[in-house]
């Protein structure tokens, strides 16, 4: 998997946090799973990669059941690819290397 | 000169389209500052609230007090078609009196409507804000936004646009609007005039563009200086304002690209059936004279039936060659601006994403990929997108036949008149066609320079964003 061996596919970052930022607040692990489009293995292993960088957290409710959260760290780095993408559409240059 | 209280394109003034449109200016938390709402006598309305002591747009009058929207604009509205009517009554009389230049008077109000730049007022925002915010807020109404240097351009309906520029001020920007039409707009417009009969016509077209350019004006950007200000609530580095600027830009690329290889196909279509009409009257001609038959009766009917079957079976097998090399690629790019569609409607209105379907991200994303094949699609479609330059060339190239065609005999033929007279009106003729000539080399230069340069430039961009994204997650 990317997120253990090099880079993290950027896709499957992306989707995790638009759908938490769509959700705007905790949001049960299996629906997540589901809404990501990937399976348990792969959504397991990029979760463990975001809760490393403090992209999201885990919140623990009343009925025990797990739900996770987009942290303000996870906000503003999909902010950050969507203004990349934004400027890229309009035929801006972004701060490219 | 006047504006239009109301708004009247047929679009936005059925009444389920003023209720989607109440609804989504309620809900539009971006507007808040300016819009509040009421029901009275059952029926809701929006009240936009003036500022003192901000810029003259629209007139004084409606800058005292407040105003619902929308409102009754008949006296503009009025005083609009009376105008135009009495414009009409008088190109059509200068028509009559001087045929059929006479109705070329209609130049005059469509040079009022198309050339000045109206100024809107004054908004305490840098250019750049401001003009982001207006193309925002078209988007949210679903129009298609063009972001040029210093101006947008907005599409309004199928012949309307306009453009609006915003320069700065000490402390903020002067707005301010000009009249445009839409390439189907321009399309008929310069055919009236081409003809030149129908000329005293154009009056009308002219006037339906204006009314719905200056009945969105009044809308869009009239609330924002009355206000002098950009809602407390706009934020241009918002996510939802960045995603929806996306899915728009992409949106206006992906429907252009249709629009010009729809245009293509149609334009195709056309040659196929002017070939076979051609085919079929020298086939016709020819059969006419070597079939044997001595009945005259018989041989031309003869003539005809083959003719017509040669003719059908042409027009048949090359419209379906025709349709099967454009089909994939207007299907391809139909599919795309109908997923985009989609997708500025589910973000402009906050509805959720299904699970299973892509989200906004992924979509731009793949939508990206398909930019090389719009750039190559509108590439191809010459001079069927930028039908002012097409105008221009026709009457040039039009003049300069016309003009030779007098001057031929003249020169030739001494008794037909002054050879001097000749000498001039070919010179002229021959003038007119070289500037056409070079005017249309200049043109296809420039334009295959910007394209190609942007097809070079996008896929070292694309590779570069993708491992700048990956290597930003990478250092989180």
């Amino acid at each position: 998997m990317a997120a253990t061996s090099g880079r993290p596919d950027l896709f499957v970052v992306a989707r995790l946090l638009e759908r938490l930022w769509r959700e705007g607040g905790p949001m049960l692990k299996t629906r997540l799973q589901v809404a990501a489009n990937v399976n348990y293995d792969v959504f397991s292993r990029y979760l463990a990669w975001c809760l490393e960088r403090g992209l999201v957290a885990l919140e623990t409710s009343a009925d025990a059941h797990e739900r996770i959260v987009i942290t303000e760290k996870g906000k503003n780095a999909y902010r950050r690819l969507v203004e990349w993408m934004n400027e890229f559409v309009h035929g801006r240059r972004p701060d490219l290397p | 000169m006047g504006f239009p209280q109301s708004h009247s394109s047929n679009e936005e003034s059925s009444p389920s389209n003023h209720r989607r449109r109440w609804a989504t200016l309620s809900s539009d938390t971006s507007l808040a500052p300016f819009v509040t709402t009421s029901t009275e006598k059952g029926r809701g309305a929006l009240t936009v609230t003036p500022q003192r002591g901000v810029t003259s747009f629209p007139p004084d009058s409606y800058a005292t007090g407040s105003m619902a929207v929308p409102v009754a604009g008949w006296r503009w509205k009025a005083g609009l078609w009376a105008a135009g009517a009495l414009l009409l009554a008088a190109s059509l009389a200068l028509f009559a009196l001087l045929p059929p230049f006479g109705g070329l008077i209609t130049l005059v109000p469509l040079a009022l409507a198309f050339l000045p730049w109206f100024r809107a007022g004054f908004v305490q925002a840098a250019p750049e804000s401001v003009l982001a915010y207006l193309a925002h807020d078209f988007r949210m109404s679903s129009r298609i936004v063009a972001l040029g240097p210093g101006e947008i351009t907005v599409r309004l309906d199928k012949w309307a646009s306009v453009k609006i520029r915003a320069q700065p001020r000490e402390g903020g920007s002067i707005l301010s609007y000009q009249t445009y039409a839409t390439p189907s707009g321009w399309g008929v417009l310069i055919l009236l005039f081409l003809v030149i009969w129908p000329a005293p016509f154009a009056i009308i077209p002219t006037l339906v563009i204006f009314h719905r350019v200056v009945a969105a004006v009044e809308r869009r950007v009239a609330p924002i200086v009355r206000e002098g200000r950009l809602p407390d609530t706009f934020r241009p580095d918002d996510i939802r304002v960045m995603l929806l600027s996306s899915l728009g830009e992409g949106h206006r690329l992906a429907l252009e690209s249709y629009e010009a290889e729809r245009d293509r196909y149609h334009d195709a279509l056309g040659v196929v059936v002017l070939l076979a009409m051609l085919g079929w009257f020298l086939l016709f001609l020819a059969f006419g004279f070597l079939l044997a038959d001595p009945d005259w009766g018989r041989r031309t009917m003869n003539a005809f039936l083959i003719s017509l079957g040669g003719t059908l079976a042409f027009g048949i097998l090359a419209g379906l060659l025709v349709r099967s090399r454009f089909r994939p690629t207007i299907l391809r790019h139909r599919e795309w601006v109908s997923r985009l569609e989609t997708a500025l409607r589910r973000e402009s209105s906050r509805e959720p994403i299904e699970a299973g379907l892509p989200g906004t991200f992924d979509l731009l994303w793949r939508a990206s990929e398909e930019v090389p094949r719009w750039i190559a699609t509108q590439s191809r479609a010459g001079l069927d997108r930028d039908p002012a330059i097409w105008g221009i060339l026709f009457i040039a190239a039009w003049w300069g036949i016309q003009l030779m065609i007098f001057g031929v005999p003249l020169l030739l033929f001494p008794a037909y008149g002054n050879p001097v007279v000749g000498a001039a009106l070919v010179a002229a003729g021959v003038g007119l066609l070289l500037a056409a000539d070079r005017l249309y080399r200049r043109w296809r230069r420039r334009r295959d320079e910007e394209l190609t340069r942007m097809r070079d430039g996008w896929s070292r961009q694309y590779d570069a964003l993708r491992n700048r994204m990956e290597q930003f997650l990478q250092d989180l």
